[in-house]
């Protein structure tokens, strides 16, 4: 631990994959102190800041993708009903409800393997109208990207694009098999290329290793995101990991520090799931290297109230703004 | 109108409603709401009774709800009847 605490905050440098093992390995004694380090490493690299972001599902279910965790997938016969893009005037509220919350981020999902084209037009058209009656940056989630469209993002004003890669390279055959995870770093790429700051996530709590959800840190840093949201499984029922456990509180507090140290300088992002893994240990993580949330709900399911989240902020006197990538 | 079909599986539900807590609400087109607390919830079976979730089936018929949850709440919309209110549905 003495070691990590002088690399990321004497040094600045990055911790290597050993030295990231090494951290996982300690025995839940030492979370306190994980926690404590990935504090003072947020705030050294990111200040701090808390960035706060609404998501809406534009577009929901009816996916042809077969993500093993998502409810959303039309392979697998799940309670969520596909319902087609929303109306403008339906998202512009939404994006007027995520402003009121004292937000900075707006970010429309959609549950496709891509967009078409109809589909680009009018996130193209959305873009702007979100940012001219809300004054929010808008952030877009809508799948794998060819280079075309990537461009036509970017110089729409997309600030930001959500891609994750989820998990490793090496467990993602064992969660996603309708398209490969070099296709997402590619979509990765583009987005980089063109400017757009890149939100990729992670999904941990699958069945994936300690070693795995190493190599994924390290496989993120490749990528180089702005922002990295950090969910937690919920298993959805009718999915293939509808009977896989929830993450306990402890393991999902170890696991917000490792990320922080593993990538010291980015955007971390409490993401889906916080509620059930950690429960009332939900400002732990927010001392233990998170430093921006969603506030209000997800794409499909339920989070607890804004007031709460505020309320947690003002707690812990936590100020509330825009953030970059820190390097 | 009171539920007589979980919102969370479709099935009808095993027991007759609380009149208490599901009477004639008023109907609303947009639900302010985010999870539930730990007050069990009157339109749907034990097991399904996670508090993450919106109401996905209408506690009138059964049938599937198209639903659209924000960041600050949901709307939830049967096919024959209607905008889910508290307690029911409109039509």
């Amino acid at each position: 631990m003495a070691s990590a605490e002088r690399a990321l905050l004497d040094e600045r440098r990055l911790l290597d994959r050993s030295e990231l093992e090494a951290l996982a390995a300690l025995g839940d004694g030492a979370v306190t102190s994980l926690a404590s380090l990935a504090h003072q490493v947020r705030l050294a690299w990111c200040g701090p800041t808390v960035e706060i972001e609404g998501i809406l599902s534009a577009k929901t279910g009816g996916c042809p993708e077969d993500c093993h965790f998502c409810s959303q997938s039309s392979r697998f016969d799940t309670p969520v009903k596909a319902t087609p893009f929303l109306d403008p005037d339906e998202v512009l509220a939404a994006a007027r409800e995520t402003a009121a919350l004292g937000a900075s981020e707006f970010c429309i999902v959609l549950a496709v393997r891509g967009p078409d084209e109809r589909t680009l037009r009018r996130i193209l058209e959305l873009v702007p109208q979100i940012r001219e009656a809300t004054g929010l940056q808008v952030a877009v989630s809508a799948g794998i990207l060819t280079d075309d469209q990537a461009r036509r993002l970017a110089e729409g004003g997309v600030h930001r694009y959500n891609h994750n890669l989820e998990t490793a390279r090496s467990f993602f055959p064992r969660v996603v098999t309708s398209h490969r995870w070099e296709e997402r770093v590619e979509t990765c790429r583009l987005v980089r290329s063109y400017g757009m700051e890149l939100c990729c996530g992670a999904l941990i709590g699958m069945g994936e290793t300690d070693r795995q959800r190493v190599e994924l840190m390290l496989e993120l840093r490749d990528v180089d995101p702005t922002e990295v949201p950090l969910n937690f499984l919920i298993p959805q029922p009718g999915t293939p990991f509808a009977d896989r456990g929830v993450m306990d509180a402890w393991t999902a507090v170890r696991w917000i520090a490792l990320f922080r140290l593993a990538l010291p300088g980015v955007i971390l992002r409490y993401g889906g799931g916080r509620e059930l893994a950690l429960g009332d240990l939900q400002a732990m993580g927010m001392t233990g290297g998170i430093n921006a949330l969603i506030v209000g709900n997800y794409l499909t399911t339920l989070g607890r109230s804004a007031d709460a989240d505020l309320r947690m902020l003002g707690d812990l006197r936590m100020p509330i703004g825009a953030l970059s990538a820190a390097f | 109108m009171p539920a007589t079909h979980c919102t969370g599986c479709g099935k009808r539900l095993a027991r007759a409603p609380d009149p208490s807590t599901a009477a004639d609400a008023p109907a609303a087109a947009r639900h302010p709401g985010h999870m539930a607390g730990d007050a069990p919830a009157t339109d749907r079976c034990p097991g399904c009774a996670r508090p993450i979730d919106p109401p996905r089936y209408c506690p009138t018929c059964g049938g599937w709800l198209a639903v659209t949850v924000t960041p600050t709440g949901w709307t939830a919309r049967c096919r024959v009847h209607g905008d889910l209110a508290p307690g029911g549905t409109n039509g």
